[in-house]
């Protein structure tokens, strides 16, 4: 069944699942943006949780060197089985976080947390100011 | 259960391949909430947002879209403030449209950035 059919099917049958956690990052490519913060959908977390629509993580991989218009692996590959919500975060920080962040920063500034969703400032007075906080992760704010 | 499989649909005025019908509905679609705590309200077809500053989201999709040529169609909801907000949807020469993320940044009456409370954007294949 192709991807798109799976997703169709997991929004009828599964409740959405409001993730506990965020992930804070900074991109290295541009210095003085602010920290970005990647929000998971509940319908795609309900998905990953249940198993059987998601498709493996390396075929996103892969079809990130497929240009525009030809045809992709994701939507045709087998769908992989349940995970912990710990595991369906780190799926999607590969997915939608480009790997200069996650895999090829070599710094030795922290530009990404995982952090809980309530260390995350609801006063966006200064949001195009936010950081990565430096400090341990704590019941502070990370950002 | 039945199931019924056809691959054309007959009127009056003709038949359309099934093809064609799947095609024009919308591939994705997100209600999302971007004052206070970024959240999402409702979506298909979306794995996550990137909230990236002041009134600007990145919409990533779990599957990708054909080609980069969609339309993404929005509204711009309140800003609380202003009450008139207005989407500006990535596009392609800038980097911020592809088949995977579509960036949707709001501006007020004003014109300056702006967070609002219920942006909505439904992408659809042409």
């Amino acid at each position: 069944m192709h991807l798109f059919d799976r997703l169709l099917d997991a929004k009828d049958r599964l409740a959405p699942v409001q993730s506990q956690y965020r992930v804070l990052f900074e991109d290295p490519a541009q210095p003085d943006a602010a920290a970005c913060v990647l929000v998971p959908d509940p319908n795609w977390m309900a998905a990953a949780l249940a198993g059987g629509v998601l498709p493996p993580i390396d075929t996103y991989l892969r079809d990130q060197s497929v240009p525009d218009g030809e045809r992709k692996e994701h939507p045709y590959a087998e769908p992989i089985g349940p995970m912990t919500e710990e595991e369906a975060i780190e799926y999607l920080i590969m997915k939608d976080i480009p790997p200069r962040v996650w895999r090829d920063y070599k710094g030795n500034r922290q530009i990404m947390k995982i952090v809980p969703v309530e260390l995350i400032p609801s006063d966006r007075s200064f949001r195009n100011a936010w950081r990565v906080s430096q400090e341990p992760i704590n019941q502070k704010e990370a950002a | 259960m039945s199931t019924a499989v056809f691959t054309t649909l007959q009127s009056s005025g003709g038949t359309v391949p099934t093809e064609t019908i799947r095609r024009t509905i919308p591939r994705a679609e997100i209600n999302f909430n971007q004052v206070g705590t970024t959240s999402i309200r409702g979506s298909f077809n979306v794995s996550s947002v990137t909230d990236i500053g002041v009134g600007t989201t990145d919409v990533n999709l779990t599957n990708a879209l054909s080609n980069a040529n969609y339309v993404a169609t929005s509204a711009g909801g309140s800003d609380n403030v202003s009450n008139n907000c207005y989407v500006v949807a990535g596009n392609q020469a800038a980097g911020i449209k592809s088949t995977t993320t579509c960036r949707v940044a709001l501006v007020n009456a004003a014109g300056s950035a702006a967070d609002t409370v219920e942006p909505t954007v439904a992408f659809a294949e042409v």
